[in-house]
C-alpha cells in the first residue's frame, strides 16, 4: 500500500515534469492513508471487552500481550492490529494471543470495520464467552465425578457395617452411588444402574435434550465421548489431526479458533499450536 | 320407657367402644402409561420438573412439619417424579430444574400438601410452554406398611402411584393435542428462549393474550443466523441443567437411605398414633355418655334403672379414664415422631445446604454468562441491522484540508 501511495525517494529526486515547481513542494498535504485505530473506527477497546468476557489470568495476560504489541510499535496500523488479535483471538490462551493476534488484526485492521468484520469480532466474543461457560461447567462436572468418586470409596466401608434386617445385600453395580450411612431399610434392589444413567445423560443421551449435550459434553466431558461442539465449523482440521474425543478445554478452544480461522496462515499456525499441545509430531 | 333408654344408651356407650375403624390401603401401584403410537422426533417435548415447593410457609410447629426434611422431600419427590416420567418413553429430556423460570417445553410444578411414611399428597400443575395449562390436580397415595418390608422397600417408591398418576394423567393430555399444538410448543419454547437472549430481534414473533397464553406471530427462517446463535446458546443452557441434574440425583440418592429410614418408622408411629387418637376419642365420648346416662338413671323410680345407671357411672368413669390413658399414650407416638423428625432433620440439614450451595452457585455464575450472553447478541443484533451508531469519522493529519 505504502507503495503505492508515494515513493520518498520520488519526492527526494525533486520535480516531475510538468509540475513545475509545487511538484516539489513539502506544504502540500500527504495523501498517503492514514489507517484509522482500533479505537478510532470501533470506538471501543477490544482488550477491554476481551477482558470483561475473559475468564482471569489468561485473559489478562492476553491483554498485556497485545497490548505490547500495541506499544511496541509506532504505526497506527500494527497498533491496530495488536488490539484487534486480543478482541478475536480472545478464546485461545498462552502465547498463541501474542503470535497470531497480530495477523489476525493484520487482517482485520486495515480500515474501517465492515459490519460482517464486527459481528465477526462480536461471534468471537459470544465464542470465548461460551468457552468460559464450558469450562465452568467442566469444573462442575470434574467436581462432580470426585464427588461421586469420593463416594464410591467411602460406601465399601459402610458396607462392612452392619446393616438391618432385610437389607437382602445391594447390588454390586451400586458400589458407586452410595446410598448413605444407615442401611436400615436397605437400598438393595433400586435400579442398578441410577448412577451410571446420570452421568450418562450428562454425558448425553437420546432424546432432545441428550442430543444437545451430546456435542456439549463428548467435548466437555474428556473421555466421555461425543465430538466437536455443533458450531459449524468452516474448515476441516488437517489430516494428522486427530477427531478431537479426548480434547480437554484448552485443546477444544485450539481446535475450533483453527477450524473457524479464515486465514490459512493463522489457522496453519493455530494447528502448530494445537499439535503442540496435543503432543503431536509437527511436520513442516 | 325412661329406664329403657337409659339402658340403651349404656349398652350404645359399650357398644362403640368395642368398634374399629379400619383404613384399606395398599402397596398396588397403578402400571405406567407408554405412548400408544410412535411419536415424531419433532414432536417429543422436554419436560422440566421445579424443585417442589416445600408447603412450609403456612405451617405451625404443631404441625409436626420439620422444614429442612421437607426442603429435602421438594427435591426428592421432584427426582422421583423425573425418573417415572423418563420411564415413561413419550417425553424428551427429563430434568428436575431449579426453579420454574425455565423454558422447557413442558415445566411440572408441585406442592407437597403433606407428606409422612403414610400419606403423601401432592398439589400439581403442568404447564406448556406457550402456557396452556396441562393438569391442575391434587394427588393423593395411601401406602400400607408392605410398602416398607422386604422387596418392596427395595424395589419401588411407597408412593410410586401418586408418580405413576402425575405420569399417566400428562400422558393422557400429550396424547390428546394435535401433532400441530406440539409443534407450537416446541416453537415457543425456541422463541421464548430466544427473547430472553436476544429481546429486540425476537420480540415480535410471540404475541401473550389477555389469559398469558403466548400465540406465535411467525417463525424466523430456519438458517436465521441469530437463531443459530440462540440455538448454540440454547445447547449450553441444556448442559447447565443436564450438570444440575446430576446434584439433584446425588442429593436424593444420597437421602434415599435415611430417609426410607424415616417415612417406614414415621409410618407405624403415624398409624399407632392415629389408632390410639381415635380409640382414646372414642373411649372418652362413649365414657362420658355412659357417666351422663347413668346420673340420668339415678333419678329414676325403677330399681333397673338405678342399678343400670350405677353401672353406666362406673363403667363411664371407667371409659373415661381408659380414654385419658390411651390420649397420653398416643402423647408418646407423637414425641417418637418428633424425635425421628429431629434425627432426620439433623442427618440430612448439611446435605441440603450443600445443595442448595451448589446449585445456587452455579446458577448464579450460569446467570452472569447469561448477563454477557445477553449484551453481545443485542450488540451482534445491533450492527447486523446497521442501528449501531456509526463511529466518529477518523481524525487524519489531513482533515485541514
Amino acid at each position: 500500500m505504502e507503495e503505492s501511495s508515494g515513493n520518498p525517494e520520488g519526492q527526494g529526486a525533486g520535480a516531475e515534469p510538468g509540475f513545475g515547481d509545487i511538484a516539489g513542494s513539502e506544504s502540500l498535504p500527504d495523501m498517503r492513508d492514514e489507517l484509522p485505530t482500533f479505537e478510532e473506527s470501533y470506538g471501543e477497546d477490544p482488550a477491554t471487552t476481551s477482558g470483561t468476557t475473559g475468564s482471569g489470568e489468561e485473559q489478562a495476560s492476553s491483554g498485556d500481550n497485545a497490548g505490547s504489541n500495541a506499544d511496541k510499535s509506532a504505526e497506527p496500523g500494527t497498533r491496530a492490529s495488536g488490539d484487534r488479535g486480543n478482541g478475536i483471538g480472545g478464546g485461545i490462551q498462552g502465547d498463541i494471543e501474542g503470535d497470531a493476534g497480530s495477523d489476525i488484526g493484520g487482517t482485520f485492521g486495515n480500515g474501517t470495520l465492515t459490519t460482517a468484520e464486527q459481528v465477526a469480532i462480536l461471534d468471537g466474543q459470544l465464542e470465548q464467552s461460551t468457552s468460559d461457560f464450558d469450562a465452568m461447567i467442566l469444573e462442575e462436572q470434574q467436581h462432580q465425578r470426585e464427588m461421586d468418586r469420593a463416594r464410591a470409596e467411602r460406601s465399601p466401608r459402610e458396607q462392612t457395617e452392619p446393616v438391618g434386617a432385610g437389607t437382602s445385600g445391594r447390588n454390586p453395580y451400586e458400589s458407586d452411588v452410595a446410598m448413605g450411612e444407615t442401611a436400615g431399610g436397605g437400598n438393595a434392589g433400586r435400579n442398578p444402574y441410577e448412577s451410571d444413567v446420570a452421568m450418562g445423560e450428562t454425558a448425553g443421551g437420546g432424546s432432545a435434550g441428550g442430543e444437545m449435550s451430546g456435542g456439549m459434553g463428548g467435548g466437555m466431558g474428556g473421555g466421555m465421548g461425543g465430538s466437536a461442539p455443533q458450531n459449524p465449523a468452516v474448515y476441516k482440521p488437517p489430516q494428522d489431526i486427530p477427531d478431537g474425543s479426548n480434547d480437554d478445554v484448552v485443546a477444544r478452544q485450539l481446535r475450533e479458533a483453527a477450524m473457524r480461522e479464515p486465514d490459512p496462515e493463522v489457522r496453519e499456525r493455530l494447528w502448530n499450536e494445537y499439535r503442540k499441545y496435543k503432543g503431536i509430531e509437527i511436520t513442516e | 320407657m325412661r329406664a329403657l333408654v337409659v339402658i340403651s344408651v349404656l349398652t350404645l356407650a359399650l357398644l362403640v367402644t368395642g368398634c374399629v375403624s379400619q383404613t384399606v390401603k395398599s402397596t398396588a401401584v397403578p402400571p405406567l402409561d407408554y405412548a400408544s403410537n410412535a411419536i415424531s422426533e419433532d414432536e417429543i417435548l422436554d419436560v422440566g420438573v421445579a424443585v417442589l415447593d416445600p408447603g412450609i410457609a403456612e405451617l405451625d410447629e404443631d404441625d409436626g412439619v420439620f422444614p429442612e426434611v421437607r426442603r429435602a422431600e421438594a427435591t426428592f419427590i421432584a427426582n422421583e417424579l423425573t425418573k417415572t416420567l423418563q420411564e415413561v418413553g413419550a417425553w424428551g429430556a427429563v430434568r428436575v430444574v431449579p426453579d420454574n423460570q425455565q423454558f422447557t417445553d413442558l415445566l411440572l410444578n408441585g406442592t407437597i400438601i403433606h407428606s409422612d411414611g403414610e400419606h403423601l399428597e401432592l398439589a400439581v400443575a403442568v404447564t406448556d410452554a406457550r402456557g396452556v395449562v396441562w393438569i391442575d390436580k391434587t394427588y393423593t397415595g395411601t401406602t400400607s406398611r408392605y410398602a416398607y418390608d422386604g422387596r418392596n422397600a427395595n424395589s419401588q417408591d411407597p408412593f410410586l402411584l401418586v408418580y405413576r398418576k402425575v405420569a399417566n394423567d400428562m400422558l393422557k393430555v400429550f396424547e390428546s393435542i394435535k401433532r400441530r399444538d406440539r409443534l407450537a410448543i416446541r416453537q415457543v419454547a425456541e422463541l421464548r428462549f430466544a427473547r430472553t437472549f436476544a429481546s429486540d430481534a425476537f420480540n415480535d414473533y410471540l404475541t401473550q393474550d389477555a389469559k398469558g397464553i403466548y400465540h406465535i406471530q411467525r417463525l424466523p427462517a430456519d438458517n436465521d443466523p441469530m437463531l443459530e446463535r440462540v440455538r448454540n446458546l440454547r445447547k449450553r443452557n441444556y448442559v447447565f441443567v443436564d450438570t444440575l441434574q446430576g446434584y439433584y440425583t446425588s442429593f436424593s440418592e444420597d437421602m434415599y437411605s435415611p430417609y426410607q429410614e424415616w417415612r417406614k418408622l414415621s409410618y407405624e408411629e403415624v398409624v399407632a398414633l392415629r389408632e390410639l387418637q381415635s380409640e382414646a376419642n372414642t373411649r372418652l365420648i362413649a365414657g362420658a355418655a355412659a357417666v351422663i346416662a347413668g346420673i340420668a338413671a339415678q333419678g329414676s323410680s325403677s330399681e333397673y334403672a338405678n342399678v343400670a345407671g350405677m353401672v353406666g357411672i362406673a363403667g363411664g368413669g371407667y371409659l373415661l379414664k381408659s380414654g385419658l390413658e390411651k390420649r397420653s399414650e398416643s402423647n408418646i407416638h407423637t414425641l417418637a415422631l418428633e424425635e425421628l423428625g429431629q434425627s432426620l432433620e439433623a442427618e440430612i440439614t448439611p446435605r441440603v445446604i450443600e445443595l442448595e450451595d451448589r446449585t445456587v452457585r452455579l446458577s448464579g455464575n450460569a446467570e452472569d454468562q447469561y448477563a454477557q450472553w445477553r449484551e453481545l447478541m443485542a450488540d451482534i443484533y445491533a450492527t447486523e441491522i446497521g442501528a449501531l451508531a456509526l463511529p466518529a469519522p477518523a481524525k487524519t493529519d489531513n482533515s485541514g484540508q
